[in-house]
């Protein structure tokens, strides 16, 4: 079968299973009559979400969008920071040694127990929620960043050394390209991690206008029907945001033709 | 430093010392090699030979090695040779950046020099022309043979004209064909640049068919065995099955003889 062909095929096999499963829904909360609290249809989260878009206030896209502007800064943040840090711990290695332990712990600690500690010593607002989020996407990529480095062939070093290059010039030319696969492959994984930390670190916060602090508004007082249409919202950015990180990758990778040696 | 030596080395001693016993690599090797001179180092395996070039390229790890001695490299030491990037290095590996192409691999040096792209754009062209690989300039080292990216590795070393040429067994992982041919390619890249060349060589017959010494160092700690002069006149294809030929492997042969190697 053509390749194009297939992807159409394959493309219409997932829309046809998840209107299946959109259907089985449906008559699963019509046979056993569950009420709207617990589980609404399929239909009526769809109703909701109509209604919001022709009312022509947009709430919940636009509480989504806010969400995913503070995701999406902390994320660049990380991606920027953290690559830095990683050459400089590179680069001394004794910082390395003395940060680990930090790294260590952050990635064993739960954002929600954490979160209200960091807003109790920086305050409540939207740089502490930036703050939240950077320190729970940052660390995956300072050490996707010194790992690369560290694991160049020391011919690498020797040769830029035999053209007696500037530091400067080492990173430009030698650690970024180098780093550039892998770094790729993490930004992929940080960007669910980035709007989760986003929609967990609202709740803590006094920032409002975030759709995670809606949600958890309209879960406590039994909207279950917009939490469901949240949820849509907040899926649909993400998969948006993880297929754009592909897009770059595949850009990249074909540019510039990294292969396995 | 004499004049006509491009290197000069007196009592060289290397010494290893992350472990808790002093490794001694090299010790007190002593020779000179004079401007535009091919020689070869051959020994058994962790008797030195690639720390050696280390030490003259002064690309040696000092965080763990110490180096006694004098080592004079086109009248100065190792580090201003460097600086002054009077050294090309080809590595036993290609070690070319797979993210460019060709032409960009080799302009590699010369962009850190700061050279201008004019220039630049016609010096890659002439050095991918003498390797024979002008048209593969937009092609990436993944599309290549490993002998066509030692080609341009050696072409990249010597962008930036540097006097002296440090080679550490670049053909090793050539087959045997391949071996021969890239042979043949080097001294005809000796022959139009007079470089001055040191080459490492497990190989006994390659260090015989290219060079016109031929330094034997003894196991770890290396010491030179002795140096051998070639008296055999370029092109050395026909000498090849030559008496003379086999009187010198036979040589070399037996000074490795008495000399295991380093498991």
């Amino acid at each position: 079968m053509k390749k194009k062909n297939r992807k159409i095929l394959s493309y219409l096999i997932k829309i046809s299973l998840i209107l299946i499963l959109l259907f089985i829904w449906e008559q699963i909360v019509i046979s056993f009559e569950i009420p709207k609290r617990i589980l609404p249809k399929p239909s009526q989260i769809i109703d909701y979400l109509s209604s919001d878009f022709s009312s022509g206030k947009y709430t919940l896209l636009i509480k989504t969008l806010l969400s995913f502007r503070d995701a999406l800064i902390g994320f660049s943040i990380s991606v920027i920071l953290g690559t830095l840090l990683g050459i400089i711990f590179h680069q001394f290695k004794i910082l390395k040694t003395i940060f680990s332990p930090f790294i260590l712990i952050s990635q064993l600690l739960p954002v929600p127990a954490f979160a209200p500690v960091v807003a109790a010593l920086l305050g409540y607002g939207f740089e502490t929620k930036i703050i939240i989020i950077v320190l729970f996407t940052i660390f995956p990529v300072i050490v996707t960043v010194e790992s690369t480095i560290s694991s160049l062939s020391a011919n690498y070093f020797a040769l830029f050394s035999s053209y007696n290059a500037k530091k400067i010039e080492v990173i430009k030319k030698l650690f970024l390209p180098s780093i550039l696969p892998d770094l790729i492959t993490t930004m992929k994984i940080l960007t669910t991690a980035s709007i989760v930390t986003s929609i967990i670190a609202e709740l803590p916060l006094t920032v409002s206008g975030g759709i995670g602090k809606d949600i958890y508004n309209s879960f406590n007082n039994q909207i279950t029907t917009r939490v469901w249409a949240s949820l849509v919202m907040l899926c649909t950015v993400s998969i948006l945001f993880f297929k754009s990180m592909l897009e770059i990758e595949k850009t990249i990778i074909n540019k510039y033709r990294y292969a396995k040696e | 430093m004499q004049k006509n030596n491009s290197i000069e080395i007196k009592e060289l001693s290397i010494l290893y010392n992350d472990l808790k016993i002093g490794l001694e690599a090299v010790s007190k090797v002593s020779f000179d090699v004079k401007n535009g001179e091919f020689i070869s180092i051959v020994g058994p395996s962790g008797c030195g030979k690639s720390t050696i070039l280390k030490v003259i390229s002064d690309t040696l790890d000092v965080s763990y090695s110490e180096t006694r001695g004098d080592v004079k490299v086109l009248g100065s030491s190792p580090k201003k040779a460097r600086e002054q990037r009077k050294i090309g290095f080809v590595f036993q590996k290609p070690t070319l950046l797979q993210w460019r192409n060709l032409e960009k691999n080799v302009s590699l040096p010369l962009e850190i020099i700061g050279l201008n792209k004019v220039e630049i754009k016609k010096r890659v062209k002439k050095l991918l022309k003498m390797v024979e690989l002008e048209k593969y300039a937009s092609y990436h080292p993944d599309q290549l043979s490993g002998g066509m990216q030692q080609k341009v590795s050696i072409a990249r070393a010597l962008a930036y004209d540097p006097e002296i040429l440090l080679m550490d067994e670049p053909f090793g992982a050539l087959d045997e064909i391949n071996r021969r041919k890239m042979n043949d390619e080097l001294l005809s890249v000796w022959k139009e640049t007079g470089k001055t060349i040191v080459f490492v060589t497990h190989s006994i017959e390659e260090a015989i068919y290219l060079s016109q010494r031929i330094i034997v160092l003894t196991k770890q700690p290396g010491r030179i065995k002795k140096i051998i002069n070639v008296e055999l006149p370029y092109p050395r294809k026909e000498e090849l099955g030559s008496m003379k030929f086999y009187k010198y492997i036979n040589q070399i042969r037996s000074l490795l003889e008495n000399e295991e190697e380093i498991v």
